[in-house]
């Protein structure tokens, strides 16, 4: 059964230039791979490797508290230095020249079965592996299963996939819905959780179908909900509400309402660590955007240059508008084609002029109240600006709960005045957290 | 090589095509169909009306931004669809320096004053129309549909009665819901056409231009409160779809309680919003001295529109329902725990050095404050016994004057009127008419609906069953419509009619022209009395103070 979801958007999915393209490995190696030392939440790890060290496959080339980062090329290391990022600032970054060769690491765990593993080994595997959350998160998967130990009673896999383009997780379904099922079974077992769900979108009805055979045929215990397509059902919160209809409380996670949530690729990774002793070296990346000759989803290593996806998906047919790294709502533009791809990159999209949305011209407000027949958070994006525009009272901002804002951008995306709502519902969250007033919020 | 231009970091790229001038441009389609239909039923001249409102109000607009250096707004459409708005709640008679003088005041004062676009606070368009309003005649004359006006038709047009009268009066409409449909009655141009309104109006929901709740709570309050307490002798049901296709309430809960800027943005808001102008349009429809009260009713929620926001403000995501007001109860319930009973102190002997001083000082303090209070009521006492002794024998004094001078009118032969035990429920009194001692007629005194308001009309009725005399004793007539009726001239036409009176043809007045609906009301009434009195006969006869 569904759970009522308020808010959200219809968005034209523009998925079908990659969604029938399967999976395929980059067809030349690239030559090179950086690696930054921080793809996930939490602080930045400590490279273990210096200049001129050769690394194999799987080799931890970094270390921190929360997660392992490995070399997902084998060859030498050439520079440890700070390299441009997605996220638009240089970040430390461990530069790998690719052999070719593809050895992999000798100190790499052994194939196992999974159902043999205690919990303890299953957990170690999964943060040897440097599993983190692959949606956008970044979270460490093994301690927000530590965390779900004995307070969760449901597993969610996420892999709703709202935004536009993006079609990576609907092809890993297709293709590896062993693998991700697999992954659901591991993950069920670490967290000690009896429930476990897989969440698609209505508009991938083949991989439901997928989904539900090969549950069937391989006895893998799962329930596959088709949630409505409509963004952002990707975000935990609201994927929770529509599976459980439980409501996940202000500035609390999943787990507060006894629900762990994890993406469809981290499932698939989680399996590759534990069944196969494989550490999280490659993932998805969906290539696509008008401007790319043959849209694709590819398997590349972590750390490939986004101008070799571009590459391989045929390049450039003009020169776009836009580079994004990840879908067109909640993506970053990027200025270089050498960032790289990371641990948490699901697409690349590259738009052309009529394809976005442009800068246009703020005009006034004309209290339509689109935003907040749309704000899955039921906040009030339009009093938030005009507070703002009021002079930005710090306890008013503090009653109108901005705090909330998970920064989906459907606010943005109605205003026919073409507001720049997000941007002012930041500004808000900032103003209030400055300030230490965020306590005071009204129920 | 640069990929960014000029683009925020965060916002998404995408974006809905919906614009300013969009939506604006989709009402003004949604009202186009109604606006046909008014043409059609009334005549070139609708058109043209529609266009000098839309025209003037985009003059005033592009002026008013002019003379103030503002950027010109002229072109997000706003005033186009006020003017049409304005235009559509006009009758087809309205000079046509009417939809002028309204855009001025919509634009100007409503909109502009206030700060434009989407900070007005109430709807222009009703806001002007309710200015027009003040002009006498001008939004009373109603033609009938199909008597088409041609451009330069005037004031001189046969005013009608339009179904809304009727239902203010207490009666369905003499027309059937077809007719009531399409529009096939008198009214303003845009609203008649209550089908067309309503296909506007599920174009405007498919568009998602609006959303059901403002017009479907709207709506729907009218419908219950309507079928609930139906008036007169009609069926809910009529009553109800008869209400609901009169009068400006599809174009008002469709077009006007919409109106962005002036209704709530929250869902609960909105449905609040809705609900208060159906009930009071109800309300006002019921007890108010205009026949329809949609339009006060929008305006009335506009100003509470602050108020409904708050109060609608939506729940905070991962805080469960009712836990607000349950938050409110533990708060509540702390406070009260935070009073702590105290032991009743007795102090008999205060702390003064005699005892009972203490006492004395508030006993000294309570009587200067009782002292004060009794002072005030004494002397206003006094005050109003007075004015009461003084001039209560010159109210009885010119009561029974004012008494013998309507029953001079009423029935000239009688010289002692007297009591009746009879009792009718229609007749506010009955009085018995006697010449030495012979029981020549009765007095009737009926109630009315009359144009503005409730006429009270005293009918002699002799033993015959004919008219003696008809006096109005009071009225809310404007003096200048329906006085001409309220003049013993017209009055005395009526002396020796019996049976029931006709407004033509054979046993019919001459009514006074420029008063036909007062001139109505009287003949309704003299015809209520003439009703009561044949009625009046023993079997009626009840024991008041113990005397027949």
């Amino acid at each position: 059964m569904l759970h009522f979801i308020f808010g959200g958007v219809h968005l034209e999915g523009r998925k079908h230039g990659s969604q029938r393209k399967p999976l395929a490995l980059l067809d030349m190696e690239p030559e090179e791979v950086v690696i930054p030392v921080s793809m996930h939440a939490g602080e930045p790890c400590q490279p273990v490797v210096s200049a001129g060290q050769p690394v194999a496959v799987g080799q931890p080339v970094a270390r921190g508290q929360d997660t392992v980062i490995h070399a997902s090329v084998s060859g030498q290391v050439t520079a440890v230095e700070p390299r441009a990022n997605p996220c638009g600032r240089p970040v430390l970054s461990v530069v790998i020249r690719n052999d070719g060769k593809q050895t992999l690491w000798q100190g790499a765990p052994k194939q196992a079965d999974y159902t043999q593993l205690s919990e303890r080994e299953i957990l170690e595997r999964i943060a040897a592996a440097g599993v983190v959350g692959m949606g956008g998160g970044g979270y460490s998967t093994a301690e927000k299963l530590l965390r779900a130990r004995g307070r969760a009673n449901t597993l969610i896999i996420n892999a709703a996939e709202s935004e536009p383009y993006i079609t990576a997780d609907h092809r890993l379904l297709l293709e590896q819905a062993e693998g991700v099922l697999t992954g659901l079974q591991i993950l069920m077992k670490a967290a000690g959780v009896r429930n476990g769900v897989v969440a698609v979108e209505g508009n991938k009805l083949n991989a439901v179908e997928v989904l539900e055979r090969t549950s069937k045929r391989r006895g893998l215990p799962c329930r596959v909900c088709t949630v409505p397509s409509r963004y952002p059902l990707g975000a935990e919160k609201q994927v929770v509400k529509a599976v459980t209809g439980r409501e996940v409380p202000p500035e609390g996670t999943a787990v507060d309402v006894r629900c762990v949530v994890f993406n469809a690729a981290t499932a698939f990774a989680v399996y590759q660590a534990v069944a196969q002793g494989r550490a999280l070296t490659h993932r998805v990346v969906t290539v696509t955007g008008g401007a790319v000759v043959r849209p694709r989803n590819l398997w590349v290593p972590i750390g490939t240059p986004i101008r070799e996806l571009i590459c391989a998906a045929g390049g450039l047919r003009e020169e776009p508008d836009l580079v994004l790294v990840g879908g067109p709502m909640a993506g970053m533009t990027q200025t270089s084609l050498d960032v790289p791809v990371t641990k948490l990159t699901n697409g690349v999209v590259c738009m052309l002029d009529w394809e976005h949305a442009g800068q246009k011209t703020e005009s006034v407000c004309i209290r339509c109240g689109r935003c907040v027949s749309v704000c899955p958070m039921h906040l009030m994006p339009l009093l938030v600006d005009k507070e703002l525009k009021l002079g930005g009272d710090v306890r008013e901002l503090a009653r109108l709960n901005t705090g909330d804002c998970m920064g989906c951008g459907c606010c943005s995306y109605v205003c026919p005045s073409n507001i720049p709502l997000v941007e002012r519902m930041a500004q808000a969250r900032q103003i209030v957290e400055q300030s230490g007033k965020g306590e005071e919020a009204t129920l | 090589m640069s990929y960014i231009r000029g683009a925020q970091p965060f916002s998404p790229r995408m974006k809905d095509r919906v614009t300013v001038d969009g939506i604006m441009l989709e009402v003004m389609v949604a009202l186009l169909p109604a606006l046909c239909m008014g043409a059609y039923l009334f005549g070139v001249r609708a058109l043209v009306l529609a266009a000098i409102s839309v025209g003037s109000c985009m003059a005033w607009e592009a002026l008013y931004c002019r003379w103030t250096g503002k950027p010109s707004t002229v072109r997000d459409l706003s005033a186009c669809v006020t003017g049409l708005l304005l235009a559509m709640s006009l009758p087809v008679t309205a000079p046509y320096w009417a939809p002028v003088l309204g855009g001025a005041f919509a634009i100007i004062v409503v909109k502009q004053f206030y700060g434009g676009l989407g900070k007005n606070f109430m709807n222009p368009a009703l806001a002007a129309r309710m200015l027009l309003m003040s002009f006498p005649g001008m939004m009373t004359t109603w033609v009938d549909a199909l008597d088409r006006q041609g451009i330069f038709a005037g004031a001189d047009a046969v005013s009608s009665a339009t179904p809304m009268r009727y239902i203010h009066l207490g009666y369905l409409p003499p027309l059937d819901l077809r007719q009531m449909l399409l529009g096939q009655h008198g009214g303003a141009v845009g609203e008649v056409a209550s089908f067309m309104l309503i296909l506007g109006g599920l174009y405007l929901l498919g568009r998602r231009v609006i959303s059901w709740r403002i017009p479907g709570c709207f709506l729907g309050s009218v419908a219950v409160l309507t079928f609930l307490f139906p008036r007169g002798a009609a069926a809910p049901a009529d009553w109800m779809l008869y209400n609901l296709l009169s009068g400006g309430l599809l174009l008002g809960a469709i077009f006007m309680a919409t109106d962005y800027a002036t209704s709530p943005v929250t869902p609960r808001g909105q449905i609040l919003y809705g609900v208060c102008c159906g009930c009071l349009t109800v309300v006002l429809r019921y007890f108010g001295s205009y026949p329809d009260g949609a339009g006060f009713a929008i305006l009335t929620m506009n100003c509470c529109v602050w108020l409904l926001d708050r109060v609608g403000l939506p729940r905070r995501f991962g805080i469960r329902p009712l836990s607000a007001t349950r938050a409110w109860f533990v708060r509540q319930m702390a406070r009260l725990a935070r009073l702590r009973p105290v032991r009743p102190h007795l102090d008999l002997f205060g702390k003064g050095t005699v005892p009972g001083e203490k006492q004395l000082d508030s006993i000294r303090s309570w009587s200067r404050g009782l002292g004060v209070l009794a002072a005030v009521a004494a002397v206003s006492v006094v005050c109003i016994s007075g004015v009461y002794r003084f001039t209560g024998p010159a109210i009885v004094y010119r009561e029974s004057r004012e008494q013998r001078q309507l029953l001079e009118q009423v029935m000239p032969a009688a010289n002692l009127v007297t009591q009746t035990p009879y009792v009718a429920e229609e007749a506010l009194s009955i009085l018995a008419g006697y010449n030495a001692n012979e029981l020549i007629g009765h007095c009737i005194e009926v109630e009315v609906q009359g144009f503005g308001g409730m006429l009270t009309v005293v009918v002699g009725v002799d033993t015959n069953g004919e008219v003696t005399g008809v006096a109005v004793t009071e009225h809310s007539e404007n003096t200048d419509i329906g006085g001409g009726a309220i003049e013993s001239g017209y009055l005395e036409q009526y002396i020796g009619k019996s049976g029931t009176i006709r407004d033509q043809g054979y046993n019919s007045v001459d009514a006074v022209s420029g008063a036909t609906d007062t001139c109505r009301a009287i003949t309704a009434g003299v015809n209520k009395a003439l009703y009561i009195a044949a009625q009046l006969d023993s079997s009626n006869v009840e024991f008041v103070d113990g005397q027949v």
